[in-house]
């Protein structure tokens, strides 16, 4: 695809998650958002520019901060803000809410909400998929607080001893809640971490999505071949705090700042603007059609009705003879 | 004018106490500002405003603590909420019928072999057909592609039993009418797909009028319940989006289901999900080439 | 179907189990710590390696978490994993995949993703093994929601449950108590299918339901013979699946009876025989005779010298003596 074109679609989908984001914020504030609420301001980049990445028949599995990788991997909108009201509506009918989206179709497997606790399910999709010999990519998203639980450790070493086919996707924003990295790893070479495992390896500008989206695509491609799991590093940064109720008291204003002139959807527009393809005019009528699509999401979410109380009981256990697999 | 009340920030957060604020009245502010610091019973927190616009009064004094909810400010907004496309939410109705469909398809998928196969048509024949077809036509006679592909569809099955009928009980039955079920997406969401009895018998300027009918009966919801079950095969149309081929779960009892969709001006697709209890690729490959030959030959539909 | 009688072990119940599994469908493998090369700790997987080749037959590093997460992720994706936990006590290193993700997945996904994940666990005291290598555990997962729990206590059940396992789109549990490893019976030659929603009475009675489970079913069994000497007629109950409990089997024992001891190898507080105490006041309070007794694990670790390991457990002894007080032949207890 034409750098230009991807560029421009790139940005509205960045444009979108930030927008949703925020928009959530706000909808939190009012109380129509409950539990936590973890947003991913300023790591769009990362979701955007690795989904390309993927086909249709790849799994992914994420965390807790996963608003973004459900948008861009293709959930529905209205499905997710549905899902964060609590309505039945919602890609997981209500019973999730923000930091458990699933939805099936998209082979999107949530939404955990313990640290690390997707690694070793990612690693398990793809043994599942290598024992029917099927080339396809199982991706799994995680911060870099990640790291530190022995999960990761057990999974990379399983992913890596088996040859499974794992994307490892580290979001490293510097910040574990509110422990930042060099007050957590003794080391902080994350790709050194991976390596050692004889993983391959690289570290990405987690603020550029074209870098993003070009380096991802080889991993996968990688992973794809059959060569084994692959790791990869993003630098990035969280703009907001960890969750709502947070003050924010483990860093400084500066610092946040400084990250913040590396905004990925800043940096973006100023390269499509010097490529002569953007404008701010284009720029606000994007955020008008981006912001109309989320005030969409949000009427269908009012407007959703609330899982009946007598289905409660419901999904605690699948009856037999009803299992697609 | 727009009231920025006390947020919530957490369960737990049930008031807050304005610390200080961070705007005057007449100042400008922004989305994203910081407009205020909040104490909570857990720290003091920023809190920020989603809207563009004046401030226009301050209508919370610091140290008050209010709960949340209550209005602190009140601001002239610059730039109205974006204008939302008018969707017609409604949701229960909706819902409803996604489930419904969500069960016989599940149970479709549980109970038939589905098998999949698509081929290519050449439509230019079939295009410039069409456009002088309906230059003949008044304007509220005018044909849509769709209409001769269904009549195509409709003589292909008269030749194909094993594409238009009904597997029940264990057993195949052939139907020995040709009633084509045409999948209708509906206004708020969801699918229904009723029939247009004995298709083969009717001409293309009969099938586009049948077909208008129950389009505009589907969205109002006055579909006869009868329509919905005497199906012998089933069309999805999706010749209007960018879909190249669309592989539809079977509507049971029925053992296939043929989608349209368009690759070019000049090509379209025809792809089509079967049941392996009745029919085999083989057979499905000779019914689209049949499809195909009748469409070329649009004139004589 | 033949009634050609054989004999065999529980072990062999088991391994019969699994291979069966495994010829029956190509999805079907079993992972876990040295079942392959090793033939598993318990040897029930001896020759697996060689039959079904080192894809079905998976071992795998010592990292519980992962590899129970990895058995749900294979769940997930299609493949129907037999996960081996060689103890109870290393089960605790995969508690979080167990119960945030195998558990929970179904419901917290608005019934999109299930989990037909089989996990085998070995349990029980019994072995000198000390403090970390003896727990019952199994009372405790009964406790989750969204997972069934299982308890083979006879050689037909070890062979059978596997089968009735996998039938199950739902995570299950197996407890197999280690010291039932090597019990011999009759069996029939091919193996009938075991129905895991019932729980069964492996002996009439008339006088009091003892109720049971897993390693302590063979206790019962003894108790009651020896009660019968006595001129006490109990009945004994066998749980099998410990999650559902067949609240239904259980209230019909006591009805008929009045009379109930239960015998769980768990630590008393909170344990399941907690719960079925509670059920049954809840239920028959009014046809009970006398109060429920229960005879459990003394709480504390289990040491390691045999005295010791063995008054901490629940015995035949204890079994006889609550049946012999409770129909009041005064014996103190």
């Amino acid at each position: 695809m034409n750098t230009d074109v991807q560029g421009l679609k790139f940005y509205r989908e960045m444009l979108k998650i930030r927008r949703f984001e925020e928009r959530s914020a706000e909808l939190y504030g009012e109380m129509k958002i409950r539990g936590f609420l973890h947003l991913s301001v300023g790591q769009e980049a990362i979701a955007v520019g690795v989904m390309p990445a993927l086909h249709q028949e790849d799994s992914v599995v994420s965390a807790y901060r996963e608003h973004g990788h459900a948008i861009a991997r293709g959930v529905p909108l209205e499905s997710i803000m549905a899902e964060m009201f609590g309505k039945a509506g919602g890609c997981s009918h209500g019973h999730g809410g923000s930091m458990h989206l699933f939805h099936k179709p998209s082979r999107f497997y949530g939404g955990s909400a313990i640290v690390g606790g997707g690694l070793p399910i990612a690693t398990g999709l793809a043994l599942a998929e290598k024992m029917k010999w099927k080339e396809t990519v199982s991706a799994c998203f995680f911060g870099e607080g990640a790291m530190a639980e022995g999960v990761f450790h057990e999974s990379m070493n399983l992913a890596a001893l088996w040859k499974l086919p794992v994307l490892f996707l580290c979001e490293n924003n510097g910040y574990a809640m509110g422990t930042s990295i060099d007050r957590e790893l003794s080391r902080t070479d994350l790709v050194q971490k991976a390596k050692s495992y004889g993983v391959a390896a690289i570290q990405v500008d987690g603020m550029d999505v074209l870098s993003v989206a070009k380096e991802a695509k080889q991993a996968a491609d990688y992973v794809r071949s059959g060569e084994g799991p692959f790791f990869m590093e993003f630098k990035t940064y969280r703009f907001r705090a960890h969750s709502m109720y947070d003050p924010e008291l483990y860093r400084s204003k500066t610092e946040v700042d400084v990250w913040k002139k590396r905004d990925p959807l800043l940096h973006l527009e100023q390269k499509l603007k010097e490529s002569g393809v953007f404008t701010d005019d284009n720029r606000i009528q994007m955020e008008r059609d981006v912001d109309s699509e989320i005030e969409a999401a949000v009427q269908f979410a009012e407007a959703s009705s609330l899982e009946p109380v007598e289905d409660l009981m419901k999904n605690v256990m699948r009856e037999r003879g009803r299992s697609e697999y | 004018m727009y009231e920025f009340k006390m947020p919530s920030l957490g369960a737990e957060m049930e008031s807050g106490r304005l610390v200080e604020w961070k705007i005057k009245v007449g100042d400008h502010v922004k989305r994203g500002d910081i407009i205020a610091v909040v104490d909570t019973d857990k720290a003091a927190i920023e809190i920020e405003i989603w809207k563009s616009g004046i401030v226009k009064e301050l209508i919370l004094k610091p140290n008050e603590k209010v709960p949340v909810g209550t209005p602190m400010a009140r601001i002239d907004l610059e730039d109205e909420v974006p204008v939302v496309p008018q969707v017609t939410v409604k949701p229960q109705k909706t819902l409803a019928i996604q489930k419904a469909i969500a069960l016989v398809m599940e149970s479709s998928k549980r109970q038939i072999p589905h098998y999949y196969i698509a081929r290519r048509v050449k439509a230019l024949d079939l295009q410039q057909w069409l456009k002088s077809e309906n230059a003949s036509h008044g304007i509220g006679e005018q044909i849509l592609l769709i209409a001769p592909i269904l009549k195509a569809i409709a003589l292909a099955c008269r030749q194909f039993p094993e594409m238009n009928g009904r597997f029940q009980n264990q057993e195949f039955i052939p139907s020995h009418e040709v009633n084509l079920n045409v999948v209708i997406s509906l206004r708020e969401g969801g699918l229904i797909a009723p029939a247009i009895v004995n298709t083969d018998q009717l001409s293309v300027q009969e099938i586009m009028k049948a077909l208008m009918s129950l389009v505009e009966r589907a969205r109002s919801g006055s579909v006869r319940s009868s329509e919905l079950s005497e199906g012998s095969i089933t069309v999805t149309n999706l010749i209007e989006s960018e879909a190249e081929l669309v592989f539809g779960v079977i509507y049971p009892p029925q053992v296939a289901i043929l989608g349209v969709t368009r690759v070019n001006e000049e090509t379209l697709n025809l792809s089509l999900s079967g049941d392996h209890r009745v029919s085999d690729g083989h057979q499905a490959s000779l019914f689209l080439k049949q499809i195909n030959q009748l469409l070329e030959k649009p004139e004589r539909l | 179907m033949s009634t050609e009688k054989i004999r065999m072990t529980y072990r062999e119940g088991l391994r019969q189990g699994l291979r069966d599994a495994l010829r029956k469908d190509a999805n079907v493998f079993l992972m876990g710590e040295d079942v392959g090369r090793y033939g598993g700790s318990y040897a029930v997987s001896r020759e697996f390696l060689a039959e079904f080749g080192p894809d079905r037959v998976r071992d795998t590093p010592l990292s519980e978490s992962a590899f129970v997460g990895a058995g749900i992720g294979a769940a997930l994706g299609g493949a129907r994993p037999i996960v081996e936990i060689m103890t109870v006590n290393f089960s605790l290193l995969a508690l979080d995949q167990i119960i945030n993700n195998a558990a929970s997945l179904l419901h917290m996904s608005g019934g999109q993703f299930n989990v037909p994940l089989v996990i085998r666990i070995g349990t029980g005291a019994g072995r000198q093994l000390a403090a970390q290598h003896s727990h019952s555990f199994e009372g405790w997962y009964a406790h989750i929601p969204g997972i069934r729990i299982l308890a083979p206590a006879t050689v037909e059940d070890a062979r059978g449950m596997i089968a009735a396992a996998l039938l199950e789109p739902n995570p299950v549990l197996i407890f197999e108590h280690v010291m039932l490893l090597s019990m011999e019976a009759e069996v029939e030659e091919r193996p009938p299918h075991v129905d895991i929603d019932f729980a069964k009475v492996r002996r009439e009675g008339e006088d009091l339901s003892l109720i049971t489970y897993g390693g302590s079913l063979p206790k019962a069994l003894e108790a009651a013979e020896i009660l019968e000497k006595s001129g006490v007629s109990a009945e004994v109950l066998d749980l099998r699946t410990l999650r559902p409990l067949d609240d239904a089997s259980i209230q019909k024992t006591i009805q008929k009876t009045g009379r109930g001891v239960i015998i769980d190898e768990g630590w008393r507080s909170g344990s399941l025989s907690s719960e079925i105490s509670a059920r049954i006041s809840e239920q028959a309070f009014s046809v009970l005779k006398a109060p429920i007794v229960r005879i459990c694990t003394k709480e504390v670790p289990i040491p390691y010298p045999r005295h010791l390991e063995e008054a901490a457990l629940p015995s035949v002894k204890e079994i006889v003596d609550a049946g012999l007080n409770l129909m009041g032949k005064n014996v103190r207890i």
